[in-house]
């Protein structure tokens, strides 16, 4: 009868059922293959490009798209423009883009068979530049100049790179010994693929699955703004390499809406600043920023003694007499206002569940001094939505 | 007889712990659902479901005891009864088959779960568009990666489980020419660059980015949406004596690098790797939407499955309940980010995913002999009744 195997039948199961609720704690060793680090994509990350600018090459402001620009005047008036661009992608392959440059200056294209004849290719510290010298048949500039492009396509794994001399065909020859040490200088700098940055991620997930450390919002130093004039650095100690943010309690909607003054301008923000405002007046410029952090961020204590540093102030150990309490909304605001050595603070701390929102104005003391009403307001419209 | 052993043939076989057993298994999935919303979802398997008791602190101590019978313990016992109640009353007859199957499919099915308990592992593989990857990663389990970066074309790596981390004491391997100590584990924590909190007490750590940083313990979190960042301070001993600590944590995202006796080592607390003898490539991902919507329609993958050996090299489509199974392990489309640059790709190893199918097979194929026995005796003696009266 079966019964006569059961004690044993017992013990397997009830030896598996107890393995099952062990906690894994064995250490693996293994041997895996080097593991190239990964690039981001090249719309995240910006590679810190590097390149000697040759002897009368003057340079010009980039315009957003150019990650270089420079202008090359001749002898006669005649002008050049160089440009270095980078899009992700391929751009559509080499043939779309010779025959991009092709048309720029009103020369027929060329086909898949003819391309090769058209490539010079060029090595480099950067890698293997793809090189064209395109000369236009009729007078296309004005003055009856003809045109002339010189061209070189540096691909990268996500990206690549355009770098074009385009202009007067005698000027471009006679800067193409000096193009072609510029594209031989280009280098890129091994730093750049892991530096921080700000990657506002999306994490769709379809089997909702918890959503993963590494993608969230992040990566940037935790500075707050700019610091009052005469301040010493705090940014000699640069943050961590790849130190992420720090994401986990934080509310990831906006928690607190507010309205600003209408002579507030707004700035662009940065990955920490919830909001950004610049106020201007005859007595300088001032910065409103508007940070949330996760936790109490040290405690009130620590945060105006934070913002007391910033202003060269010893610290205090004691809130009374450091903040004032402003009630607005439901929200129990900590209103700080120091000044010292010509700069000022005016800043409000307000804790929220999990997080604590800074609302930091800094700049010349008078300015700050001036505006300090306006801001007072400008709290009172602060609240959660 | 003896009492004792007709004592247990009673009660396994008896009835009574059938619905009993039942009875609990109803209160324990209420209870558990009700916790959801305390611990979530994978917290609550590993309380209620995957273990022989649920366990609570007593208050004020440390002290944890078994509150309510776990669901290995219900349906070990049920288990145990089902095959106790065969072997003791059913006889293996023809009338009997259906039921016999039924219940055979019944025992499948719940050694199907205790298998997949013991035996499924999930991770994520999250590649970049053009990336190749010869790991997943897991979802919740970390570890401390100590990897030897020495040798130009490998590295060595030691794969310590967060487990070991969290209480001190001392941590060694043959690989490694040094001893770990663990000094302080955070299970959840944020990290503040120690420049914005001045007034931080000294960091414990005094080598890589540990001392320019605050670590700050935040509560455990459960919520779906959410995850744990720990933060451990190591200290590392060699034989020459201390090395230094260093701060650990899942919050950052590079190595940090020390030479030890002329080798080069890199600390790391990452996701639990899980490496398999091939690589998939992201070639590319698409996110389809409806026309003039941003509503999903279809996520797909396009991957390249590559063995070291050349033996396996081809393209494969992944989409939505469509997943790619190779070498055990099943390649679900579970979402994606960066802006449609990142497919993630969730990683299912389940050696007994075919026992719930069979299992459901053979209950149904029971069921349809034995009402299939008891419909045709039925009308036999309907039709024998029918002649009778006529």
């Amino acid at each position: 009868m079966a019964l006569h195997r059961r004690p044993r039948f017992i013990f397997l199961l009830a030896a598996g059922l107890i393995l099952a609720g062990c906690k894994d704690t064995r250490i693996s060793a293994y041997r895996v293959p080097k593991e190239s680090r990964s690039v981001p994509p090249a719309d995240i990350v910006k590679p810190a490009i590097r390149w000697q600018t040759p002897p009368g090459w003057q340079e010009q402001p980039g315009d957003g798209v150019r990650q270089g620009s420079f202008l090359i005047t001749g002898t006669d008036g005649a002008k050049a423009d160089v440009s270095v661009i980078t899009f992700p992608g391929d751009v559509g392959g080499d043939l779309a883009n010779v025959n991009r440059w092709l048309g720029q200056i009103q020369l027929p294209p060329v086909s898949e068979a003819e391309l090769p004849g058209t490539l010079v290719r060029l090595a480099g510290p950067a890698g293997e530049f793809l090189l064209v010298d395109l000369l236009s048949d009729t007078p296309v500039l004005e003055g009856g100049h003809k045109a002339r492009v010189l061209g070189a396509i540096l691909k990268q794994p996500a990206q690549t790179w355009f770098f074009k001399l385009a202009g007067e065909a005698d000027l471009v020859a006679s800067q193409k010994e000096a193009f072609v040490g510029f594209l031989k200088s280009v280098e890129f700098s091994p730093e750049a693929a892991a530096s921080p940055v700000a990657v506002p991620s999306r994490t769709a997930n379809t089997n909702d699955l918890p959503p993963e450390a590494r993608g969230m919002p992040a990566a940037a130093p935790l500075a707050e703004g700019p610091l009052p004039a005469g301040h010493p650095s705090i940014e000699g100690t640069p943050p961590p390499s790849g130190m992420a943010s720090t994401p986990v309690p934080t509310a990831t909607e906006q928690s607190l809406v507010w309205t600003a003054p209408a002579p507030w301008t707004p700035k662009p923000g940065s990955a920490m600043r919830k909001g950004s405002y610049a106020i201007s007046g005859s007595e300088g410029a001032g910065d409103l920023s508007i940070t949330a952090f996760p936790g109490d961020v040290g405690g009130n204590l620590a945060n105006v003694n934070r913002w007391r540093g910033q202003l060269q102030l010893p610290p205090v150990t004691d809130l009374t007499g450091a903040v004032q309490p402003l009630e607005a909304n439901g929200l129990n605001m900590l209103v700080f206002d120091a000044a010292n050595g010509g700069g000022r603070i005016l800043g409000a701390i307000v804790p929220r569940p999990g997080e604590t929102w800074f609302f930091k104005l800094t700049g010349p003391d008078a300015l700050v001094a001036r505006e300090k009403p306006a801001f007072l307001d400008f709290l009172r419209t602060v609240k959660a939505p | 007889m003896r009492p004792l052993l007709k004592f247990f043939l009673q009660f396994f076989t008896s009835l009574r712990l059938t619905v009993v057993l039942l009875i609990l298994s109803m209160i324990l999935v209420f209870i558990a659902t009700l916790d959801q919303v305390n611990l979530g979802v994978w917290a609550v398997q590993q309380k209620y479901f995957r273990s022989l008791f649920v366990m609570a602190r007593l208050p004020g101590t440390d002290l944890a005891v078994p509150v309510f019978p776990g669901a290995y313990l219900i349906g070990g016992l049920l288990l145990l009864n089902l095959a106790a109640a065969h072997a003791y009353r059913f006889r293996l007859t023809w009338t009997k088959s259906g039921l016999w199957l039924t219940h055979f499919g019944l025992i499948l099915l719940l050694l199907g779960e205790l298998f997949t308990g013991l035996w499924q592992q999930e991770s994520l593989l999250r590649l970049d568009q053009g990336a190749t990857k010869a790991y997943s990663e897991s979802s919740l389990q970390m570890e401390l990666a100590v990897s030897d970066t020495t040798d130009a074309k490998f590295d060595d790596v030691v794969a310590i489980p967060l487990a070991a981390l969290e209480k001190p004491g001392i941590i060694q391997h043959p690989k490694l020419p040094f001893t770990i100590h663990p000094v302080l584990f955070y299970p959840n924590s944020t990290l503040v660059m120690r420049s914005q909190v001045p007034n931080a007490a000294p960091s414990s750590a005094d080598q890589g980015f540990g001392p320019q940083l605050v670590a700050m313990a935040q509560p455990i979190t459960y919520k779906q949406d959410e995850q744990n960042m720990p933060t451990a301070f190591v200290e590392l001993a060699g034989t020459g004596g201390r090395i230094g600590t260093w701060l650990v944590s899942t919050l950052l995202t590079e190595p940090q690098s020390f030479t030890l006796q002329g080798r080069t080592y890199e600390l790391m607390m990452r996701p639990t790797r899980y490496y398999h003898p091939f690589s998939i490539t992201l070639l590319k991902f698409s996110h389809d939407r409806y026309p003039g919507t941003d509503i999903p329609r279809n996520f797909s993958s396009r991957i390249r499955l590559l063995t070291p050996d050349g033996g396996v090299d081809r393209e494969v489509l992944i989409y939505m309940n469509n997943p790619l199974r190779y070498g055990g392990l099943t390649f679900y489309q579970a979402g994606f980010e960066k802006n449609d640059q990142t497919s993630i790709l969730q990683v299912v190893r389940n050696p007994s995913w075919l026992l719930p199918y069979v299992s459901c097979v053979l209950m149904g194929l029971g069921l349809v002999i034995q009402f299939g026995i008891h419909l045709t005796g039925f009308i036999r003696k309907r039709t024998a009744a029918t002649v009778a009266t006529a």
